[in-house]
C-alpha cells in the first residue's frame, strides 16, 4: 500500500467512523404558517384565491377581500399547513368570527415541533390595494412617514400616503433588503428616505449606495435608492434580488399620464457589479407601467389564481420579452425626455410624461378593465442600472408630488 | 511571513538539540580518562538511558465536535490535505532495564482537514464588516477548512516493551502559532437558508456566503497522545501516534458554534535515534 492509498483509506475511515455518529435529526425549530385557505369564504367577498402562500418574513395572514362588499360580521374557518410538527392555536379549521368590531382580525400562535420557538400571527381580512383614484387623477405629495423597527434592531422609514383621510400603504422601497447587511446603518443612511426640502413639504429621497462587504461578496455591492407600488420580499433579496420587488396593483382606471417633479444629483464614479469603474455616467429613472397580471398565455396562476406580479425581471416591456403582458409604459428615461441641460438642477424640475401602448396592445379593453385585470405600478430610482447594481455611489434623485392622471369616466 | 520565523526558531532548536546530544556522547569518553570530578559523574549517570531522536511525517484528522451534534446531518465529504509535523524528543529512562522512561519533546505541527456537510439549524455567523453580519440557524450546507500552525510540548512515558517496540502516552500543551493557509478556521455556508437571530427570526435564502472564525480560536489546546515506535535499524525507526485534544478549539466567549470542537489527529512518520 503506497501513501496515497493509505491517506484515502484512512479518509474512508475517518468519514464511514463519523457518519455512524450522526444523531437522529432533532424537531423541527422552525414556527412557520406556509399557507392559508379560507374554503367557507363566498368567493364574492373574495379578491384573488381562497389559498394564500405567507411569506416566511410575515406576521401577517392577509386575506384579501372587497370589504365594501363584506358583512359586517361573518364565521369563518380557515385552515392552515405550518412547519412539519409545528402546531397552530386554535386549531386549524376552527370557527372564529371576523367582525367589523375586531377590527376583521383574528390572532394565532404557531409553536414548533421543538416546543422552544413560537410566532404569534394576525390573520385578517383585509382590504385588497387598488389604485384609488380622486376625480380623474391620484395626486402622491409624500408627507407622511413611519419608522420600521426589524426584529435585528434595524431601523429605517416607511413612506405612506393619507388618501381621503385613511391610510395608503401602497408605496414600498427595498429598505428591508438593505437592513439585512447594514443593521445598524441610521435611518438617513437607507437608500430610501423621507426628508425635508421637498417642492412642498417633505419629499422622498433615493440615494445610491454601497451595500457593504456581504453584499460585494454575493456581487450585490451597491443598491440603488427605489421607491415603487407594490411590495418587497426579502426572502430572496439576497439570492435573486430582483425577484423580491413585486410590482402593481388593482386599477380600474386608465392611466393616461404620469406626472412629478424632481432634483438629481449624479454620483461621480460609475461602477458595475464588481465595483469596476466604467466611463459612463449614472443617470435616474421613474416609469409607470400598465400591465395585464397573466403569463404568456393569457392565464393566471392555474393553480392558485393569483394574479402574476411583474418583478425585477419583468417590469419593463424589454425585459418582459416574450410574456407581451405589458399595455402601455410612461418611462422617463427615454433620449428625448432625459434632457442633460435639466437633469441636474438646483431646483424641482417638473416632467410630464404620456403612457404610449407597448406592441401588441394599441388599445384598453374597458370590459376587462372594470372587471380588474389590469394593474399599475410607478417605479422611480436613483440609478437607471441599479436593477444590475450598476450606478455611481452618490446618485441622488429628490421626488415629489407624483400624479397620474386617468381617462375621465364615461358615465 | 511571521510562521516562517517561528519554523526557522525551530529547525534551530532541533539543530541545537542534535549539537547537544552530540557533545554529551564524547563526555563518554571524557569519563574514561583518569580525571573524573564528581559533577561530571553525576551528569554521566544522569545521562546514561538518555536518548535523542528527530521524527518527521505525515498527520491526518479532523477538527470535529465530539460527539457529532444534531444539528449536522450528513457528511458530505472530507479532505485530510497535506499536513506534517517534525518533533525532536528527550527520552530518559530508568531503572536496571531501562523498561519505563519519560519523554519531553518539542513538535511543530499541521493540524488541518476540510469537511462538507449537510447542516440544519446550524448556528452561523456570516461576516462581512464589522457592521455586518447575518447570525442566526442556517439550514443547507456548510465547507469547513482548518488549517492550524502547532508547536506542541509532549511529556510521555514510555515503555520500552521489546528491543524493537517502544511505547509512548501522556498528555501535550500546543500553542496555536497561525496558519501556512490563507486562514485557520474558516468556509462557506451555501445552498440553503439563514433565520435572522433564531428559527423564528427573518428568513433569508443564501447561494453562497463566506464565514472566518479564525479570531475566535483559542490559543492553547491540551490534549493526551498514545504511540509506538518500532525499529527498523540501529538508529531508525517507524513511528505513529493518535492525539486527542480534550478543550474546545474555540475560545469560552465565542458562542457561534453552539457546540464544542476538539482537534483529533493521527500521525505516521519516521523517527532518527541518535
Amino acid at each position: 500500500m503506497n501513501i496515497k492509498s493509505t491517506i484515502i483509506f484512512a479518509s474512508l475511515l475517518c468519514i464511514s467512523a463519523l457518519s455512524s455518529c450522526i444523531q437522529d435529526e432533532a424537531p423541527n425549530a422552525e414556527a412557520d404558517i406556509l399557507t392559508c385557505t379560507v374554503p367557507d369564504l363566498d368567493p364574492m367577498y373574495l379578491y384573488g384565491s381562497e389559498t394564500i402562500e405567507v411569506s416566511k418574513n410575515s406576521n401577517e395572514v392577509n386575506i384579501l377581500v372587497f370589504l365594501s362588499k363584506m358583512p359586517s360580521e361573518i364565521q369563518l374557518s380557515p385552515t392552515f399547513t405550518t412547519t412539519e410538527g409545528a402546531t397552530i392555536t386554535p386549531t386549524s379549521g376552527s370557527t372564529l368570527t371576523f367582525s367589523k368590531n375586531n377590527g376583521y382580525k383574528q390572532t394565532y400562535t404557531v409553536t414548533s415541533q421543538s416546543g422552544k420557538y413560537f410566532r404569534n400571527y394576525t390573520v385578517q381580512l383585509k382590504e385588497a390595494n387598488v389604485f384609488k383614484v380622486n376625480g380623474d387623477s391620484r395626486i402622491f405629495s409624500f408627507e407622511y412617514s413611519s419608522i420600521f423597527k426589524e426584529p435585528t434592531n434595524a431601523q429605517y422609514q416607511k413612506i405612506y400616503d393619507v388618501f381621503e383621510g385613511e391610510k395608503d400603504t401602497i408605496w414600498e422601497s427595498a429598505n428591508a433588503g438593505f437592513a439585512i447587511t447594514n443593521k445598524k446603518a441610521s435611518i438617513d443612511a437607507y437608500p430610501t428616505t423621507h426628508v425635508d426640502n421637498g417642492k412642498g413639504g417633505k419629499c422622498v429621497c433615493l440615494r445610491t449606495s454601497l451595500v457593504g462587504a456581504l453584499g460585494k461578496m454575493v456581487n450585490m455591492p451597491m443598491a440603488a435608492g427605489n421607491f415603487f407600488i407594490g411590495s418587497f420580499d426579502k426572502s430572496n433579496a439576497m439570492k435573486s434580488a430582483l425577484t423580491s420587488t413585486k410590482f402593481g396593483i388593482l386599477t380600474y382606471r386608465n392611466p393616461l399620464s404620469f406626472n412629478f417633479s424632481y432634483k438629481f444629483k449624479r454620483g461621480d464614479k460609475f461602477t458595475n457589479e464588481k465595483l469596476e469603474v466604467l466611463s459612463e455616467l449614472d443617470y435616474p429613472d421613474a416609469y409607470a407601467v400598465l400591465y395585464r397580471p397573466f403569463d404568456k398565455d393569457g392565464k393566471r396562476d392555474s393553480t392558485i389564481v393569483n394574479p402574476i406580479l411583474l418583478d425585477g425581471t419583468s417590469v419593463l416591456p424589454e425585459k418582459s420579452g416574450a410574456r407581451g403582458n405589458i399595455v402601455a409604459c410612461a418611462k422617463w428615461n427615454n433620449k428625448d425626455i432625459v434632457n442633460e441641460d435639466n437633469l441636474e438642477t438646483a431646483e424641482f424640475h417638473h416632467v410630464s410624461i404620456p403612457f404610449k401602448f407597448v406592441a401588441p396592445y394599441s388599445e384598453i379593453n374597458h370590459k376587462e378593465l372594470k372587471d380588474g385585470q389590469y394593474y399599475l405600478t410607478v417605479v422611480f430610482t436613483s440609478s437607471y442600472k441599479g436593477d444590475y447594481f450598476y450606478g455611481a455611489e452618490g446618485s441622488t434623485l429628490y421626488i415629489d408630488e407624483a400624479t397620474i392622471t386617468f381617462e375621465p369616466e364615461n358615465e | 511571513m511571521k510562521h516562517y520565523k517561528h519554523i526557522i526558531a525551530f529547525v534551530l532548536l532541533i539543530c541545537s538539540l542534535s549539537l547537544s546530544a552530540q557533545e554529551k556522547t564524547e563526555g563518554e569518553g571524557t569519563l574514561m580518562g583518569p580525571i573524573v570530578d564528581q559533577t561530571e559523574y553525576a551528569k554521566f549517570a544522569f545521562l546514561r538511558g538518555v536518548e535523542y531522536s528527530i521524527r518527521v511525517g505525515y498527520e491526518i484528522g479532523g477538527t470535529s465536535p465530539m460527539p457529532l451534534p444534531a444539528e449536522i446531518r450528513k457528511i458530505e465529504g472530507f479532505k485530510p490535505g497535506m499536513h506534517f509535523y517534525v518533533e525532536g524528543n528527550v527520552n530518559k529512562s530508568f531503572g536496571l532495564k531501562h523498561k519505563w522512561g519519560l519523554l519531553l519533546g518539542l513538535r511543530l505541527e499541521q493540524k488541518g482537514m476540510s469537511t462538507k456537510a449537510q447542516v440544519k439549524n446550524y448556528f452561523m455567523r456570516m461576516e462581512g464588516d464589522k457592521d455586518e453580519d447575518i447570525e442566526g440557524p442556517f439550514t443547507g450546507h456548510v465547507e469547513t477548512k482548518v488549517e492550524n500552525l502547532y508547536l506542541s510540548i509532549p511529556l510521555l512515558v514510555t515503555f520500552k516493551a521489546s528491543d524493537r517496540w517502544k511505547l509512548r502516552f501522556g498528555p501535550y500543551y500546543s500553542h496555536l502559532l497561525g496558519s501556512l493557509d490563507e486562514d485557520n478556521f474558516y468556509g462557506t455556508a451555501y445552498d440553503g437558508y439563514i433565520r435572522e437571530g433564531d428559527p423564528t427570526g427573518g428568513y433569508i435564502e443564501v447561494t453562497s456566503a463566506n464565514y472566518d472564525f479564525s479570531e475566535n480560536l483559542r490559543r492553547w489546546n491540551i490534549g493526551v497522545q498514545f504511540g509506538a515506535e518500532w525499529k527498523v535499524l540501529k538508529h531508525l525507526s517507524v513511528a505513529a501516534d493518535l492525539q486527542w485534544g480534550l478543550n474546545d478549539i474555540f475560545k469560552n466567549d465565542f458562542k457561534v458554534i453552539t457546540f464544542n470542537m476538539y482537534p483529533i489527529y493521527g500521525n505516521i512518520g519516521i523517527a532518527y535515534i541518535f
